[in-house]
């Protein structure tokens, strides 16, 4: 880089955020800060029934907060969630938005969150920066440590009607606050901690090797990296203990700082092309695909993949680029396989004759955008064929 | 940095298309508008926009409020609200909504205010606001609940409508006094429309056929009811629509039939009302009912011919008179002398008849002309009816039956008791003459009122004040309504040829009128007919009787000294001459100075003075009043044919210790002169 005579401008942007056990009794201090007086809290069943959600509303209640409970979010939001969940803020008077869960949640509130203050559906915001007027005040809770919505730019929509799930990236979804407790995280499932874990290096893979990368992100990029390889196995084989999970909160904070700004790959692109038509967890499709984007991309910057083969500890500093290739699709193989993370696409329902629809979709994928290597519908498909 | 909105990929060579980069640039953050979104942009609009309507509101000529649903009270005011509440806004804040409005809370708010589900959303009222600096103003006030971010409120709105109720109640006085002329106008008034259809109508002529407003409304105007069964007004009505249409007019006399189905005469007019353009938008209908001015009309032209009659024969009765007395004198004179023969005594008695039936045909001129000396004293009228009855049962036939009935028990007027007989005894033979075969007279009295507005409109001369009256009724044929009409005309007779004079009812009505009272006739085809007289009743002072029989007829030898006065030279003479033959001393004069002389120079030997009333240059009365100034007790004996002031007899004529009637005989000069020398 240094012999760059010159550099594209980068920009970095990230909420205020508190990192910590206990960190989500601070959100009743931090909604009075806002301004709020009567939240639209967007949740799912799951999270209610592991009792974070009283944590939360209880703690409002003490600023003289009152919540309004959304807990109808599915996996992959649905775009007429977000509709009921709009009509249950208008209807009840709300004036911010607080979301305690993983991405789908924090996403359909930030879909709420949107319409909230703009006109129209929220098919009208698809696409890049295409929203107007800021958002009401929005704090987000984490619950798992993957997606990274608390501190990204991004929310995934599924388009129920097209069967894709739509990217909306503006800044102005970036939430006011995100409170990461990693206490939150020991209710998460051995399978749903490996799923999260790998689509949290997906992040820290995809942000580094972006053409949107910037010093500041590939710092903490590196760092998501090696704390999710140090750490992954342990946390799947000791839930309840803290220090893990804290760790690999850590890591998915880094990653979702890098990926925000630095945005991510044709990992991504492919993912949301899947999770849209078949309706697959977003981690279990981003694990079954990373490795073999990795191979398709590594010529593009092999530089770089050499430093994530570094940061998962793959040894061979100095060794001759192709066995570095080798060994990074070996590495991230195993590790997937390790976290429990087995077969491929064909055994979760995908056929041969789906994979031309999902290239295509793929292709318009704005991640795609930021891919080291240009990939067409045809490239995809190569890749989807090799994860079966 | 690249503006994204111009296509520019140079510092991408070949990796991604342009288009492609734009959107690269903004996921990475650098894209034109790819930053946090900031509340500040959007605070200051909506700062600006709270600006914009806190001076919309400021600004408002009504005023703009809400409160508080429980407790009413004020959270927002603006300017227009505090000023027309006479609060000031931080005061206000401060009060409660029925605090300000007490005086006009009623329970019927207060329940609406308590019950935001009300049925009604909205509740308006309207009050006279007592402001604290004890000024008033009428408010219009529109509540109406709003639903809040927290709670519900009440939104209201003031608005000042002094302005309005000003002009309302101006145009409600200005409505009152139109309809005030309107309704209570003589007039019969209408409006139609360019269709000939009743619009608007007045009282008047609601009241006068007797029918509600909405029978009327609306039809065409000849169909109403007030030309029922008229078809010639009606198809004379449509062609003065037609003319009136045209921006004509129309006025005429015309029947119009009202309650019950009367006629009455109607003074009617048509005329159009134009708009600005000159185009004919309503038509206005009037009329009059003329049927009591045509009635007194036609009375009027009655009683003016009376009186001019009236004034030729009592002109003429005058003279007459005057011949008559000469010829009566004379004749008495020739009586005197013994040495006539039988033929020649019966010659004369002849003269004497003629001339006695003469001066009483004369008297009956001048009776009904109320030419004739009028005796004005109270009488009981009701011993003058006796009186003629008495007379009257003697002279009618005993198919006849006369029946009294004299109910009131006031009977003393002033009067003529032989006028008043006359009268009653000229209808009791009108009576008989009506019942050829026999009937039933009946002569009643009873007591009455007369108000100021009946004498007012009477077409006699009134007071007002108490009057008796003497009704008259006979059972026989009737009379037809032309011939009721006039029935009081001078020589108008029904009977044969000479059997009547026309002049009996003609002088009733005479008596009447000098009376100061009135007549009226009720008449129906073989029922009979009433005449009903009415005189004004006096205090009862008890009847005094003038007894003129009283005096003695024997023809005694007197003695004295006479003075009589009369520019007539015949009568002059004659009247001396019997003066003479009655063994009195007579010294004449031709006219008042001349008497005055006489008098003064011989007034201790005159014992007595004939006064004749009518003369030339000084008139009797200023004779006599210069007399008695000589002589304050002189005896004058007043003649006269008639006299114009009989019934307003003056302080001077009322010292006349006697009245001698022209044409007067020895007999009524003897007692005359008798009397007043006793």
């Amino acid at each position: 880089m240094a012999d760059k005579t010159k550099r594209e401008l980068r920009k970095f942007l990230a909420p205020e955020f508190v990192f910590g056990e206990g960190a989500r009794f601070q959100i009743g201090n931090y909604a009075a800060n806002l301004g709020a007086t009567r939240v639209l809290l967007v949740t799912d069943p799951g999270i209610v029934e592991a009792g974070w959600v009283d944590d939360v509303t209880l703690s409002l209640s003490e600023r003289g907060i009152e919540s309004v409970i959304f807990s109808a979010v599915t996996p992959n939001p649905k775009d007429h969630e977000v509709m009921e969940g709009l009509l249950l803020y208008n209807q009840n008077y709300c004036d911010s938005v607080v979301a305690i869960g993983g991405g789908s949640p924090i996403d359909c509130a930030k879909g709420i969150a949107i319409l909230a203050n703009n006109s129209g559906e929220i098919k009208d915001y698809y696409g890049v920066d295409t929203i107007s007027e800021p958002c009401p005040p929005m704090i987000c809770v984490p619950t798992t440590s993957g997606s990274s919505a608390d501190v990204s730019q991004f929310a995934i929509i599924n388009d129920t009607k097209e069967r894709v799930k739509k990217a909306i990236i503006s800044k102005a979804i970036v939430p006011d606050i995100s409170l990461i407790d990693p206490e939150v995280a020991t209710s998460m499932p051995h399978y749903l901690t490996a799923c999260t874990g790998i689509d949290a290096l997906t992040h820290a893979i995809e942000a580094y090797v972006s053409n949107g990368s910037s010093p500041i992100t590939d710092g903490y990029a590196l760092s998501a990296m090696s704390r999710i390889s140090k750490n992954i196995l342990l946390a799947i084989g000791k839930p309840l203990d803290i220090g893990f999970r804290e760790e690999m909160s850590l890591a998915c904070l880094e990653a979702g700082l890098a990926f925000s700004n630095a945005s991510l790959g044709a990992v991504h692109a492919m993912a949301h092309s899947l999770g849209g038509y078949l309706d697959l967890p977003h981690g279990e499709c981003n694990a079954l695909l990373l490795e073999h984007v990795v191979n398709y991309n590594f010529m593009a910057e092999p530089e770089r993949y050499r430093k994530v083969a570094e940061a998962l500890g793959c040894g061979l500093e100095n060794g001759e680029i192709g066995a570095v290739q080798n060994e990074l699709f070996a590495k991230i193989s195993e590790l997937r396989q390790s976290a429990g993370i087995e077969g491929a696409l064909a055994v979760r329902g995908v056929g041969l004759n789906d994979l031309g629809r999902l290239a295509q979709s793929a292709e318009l994928d704005p991640c795609l955008l930021t891919n080291p290597r240009p990939a067409k519908a045809s490239d995809l498909r190569r890749i989807l064929e090799q994860a079966m | 940095m690249a503006d994204p909105d111009i296509p520019q990929d140079n510092d991408n060579p070949g990796r991604i298309p342009h288009s492609e980069g734009m959107l690269r640039e903004n996921i990475i953050g650098m894209g034109k508008f790819s930053m946090r979104k900031n509340y500040y942009p959007a605070f200051k609009r909506r700062l600006d926009e709270l600006e914009r309507y806190k001076s919309l509101m400021d600004k408002a000529h009504d005023g703009i409020f809400i409160v508080e649903l429980g407790n009413l009270h004020f959270i927002e005011a603006n300017s227009a609200t505090c000023a027309y509440l006479g609060h000031h806004k931080t005061e206000l804040l401060d009060m409660k909504l029925d605090e300000v409005l007490a005086g006009a809370w009623g329970s019927e708010l207060d329940e609406w205010i308590k019950h935001e589900d009300s049925t009604s959303q909205y509740f308006t009222f309207t009050l006279n606001h007592i402001l604290p600096d004890s000024t008033s103003r009428y408010l219009e006030i529109s509540l109406s609940f709003i639903d809040g971010k927290q709670d519900s409120c009440v939104f209201g709105l003031v608005r000042d409508i002094s302005e309005l109720v000003r002009i309302n109640n101006e145009l409600k006085e200005a409505h009152h006094i139109q309809t005030a002329i309107f309704d209570n106008s003589f007039q019969f008034m209408g409006l139609l429309d360019t269709l000939g259809r009743l619009i608007v109508v007045n009282m008047t002529a609601l009241d006068a056929a007797g029918c509600k407003e909405a029978e009327v409304l609306n039809k065409y105007f000849w169909d109403t009811p007030w030309f029922d069964g008229l078809p010639d007004e009606q198809k004379r009505l449509r062609e003065s629509f037609d003319r009136c249409l045209a921006g004509g007019l129309a006025r005429y006399e015309m029947p119009n039939i009202v309650d019950g189905g009367q006629r009455v005469d109607v003074d009617f007019s048509m005329k159009p009302v134009f708009d600005e353009g000159g185009r004919v938008i309503y038509l206005i209908v009037e009329g009059r009912d003329i049927t009591e001015l045509k009635k007194m009309e036609n009375q009027l032209i009655h009683s003016q011919k009376v009186d001019s009659l009236g004034r030729l024969a009592g002109g003429v009765a005058h003279d007459f008179k005057n011949l008559l007395g000469s010829i009566v004198g004379a004749v008495d004179l020739l009586l005197l002398d013994k040495s006539l023969n039988p033929e020649q005594v019966e010659l004369l008695g002849i003269i004497q008849g003629a001339s006695t039936s003469a001066s009483e045909l004369t008297s009956k001129l001048l009776g009904f002309a109320r030419k004739e000396k009028v005796m004005s004293s109270p009488i009981d009228l009701h011993a003058v009816i006796e009186d003629a009855v008495l007379l009257l049962s003697r002279s009618i036939d005993k198919l006849y039956s006369l029946k009294m009935n004299l109910a009131s028990t006031r009977s003393t007027i002033i009067g003529d008791p032989t006028q008043l007989e006359n009268a009653i005894i000229n209808l009791g033979l009108n009576a008989r003459d009506s019942m050829p075969s026999g009937g039933e007279i009946l002569i009643s009295t009873s007591e009455c009122h007369f108000d100021s507005v009946f004498c007012h409109q009477s077409e006699f001369s009134l007071s007002p004040g108490d009057y008796i009256e003497l009704c008259f009724r006979d059972s026989g044929v009737g009379m037809p309504s032309d011939i009721l009409q006039n029935i009081f005309e001078p020589f108008f007779t029904t009977k044969a040829n000479g059997k009547g004079t026309g002049l009996g009812l003609a002088t009733v009505y005479s008596t009447v009128v000098s009376h100061k009272g009135a007549v009226e006739v009720h008449s129906e085809i073989d029922k009979g007919t009433c005449f009903y007289l009415y005189f004004p009743l006096e205090e009862d002072y008890g009847s005094i009787s003038i007894d003129f029989q009283s005096s003695s007829h024997n023809a005694t030898v007197a003695g004295g000294l006479v003075l009589l006065v009369d520019d007539e030279p015949l009568m002059r003479s004659t009247s001396a001459m019997m003066l003479e033959s009655m063994g009195y001393s007579v010294v004449c004069a031709e006219n008042g100075a001349e008497a005055i002389e006489v008098y003064n120079q011989g007034q201790d030997t005159i014992d007595a003075v004939i006064l004749d009333m009518i003369m030339p240059k000084l008139s009797g009365e200023d004779t006599m009043k210069e007399i008695l100034r000589i002589n304050p007790a002189a005896k004058i004996i007043i003649s006269s044919g008639f006299d114009e002031n009989a019934d307003q007899r003056t302080e001077t004529l009322s010292k006349a210790v006697g009245f001698l009637h022209k044409p007067y005989g020895m007999h009524e000069l003897r007692l005359a002169v008798e009397k007043a020398i006793c």
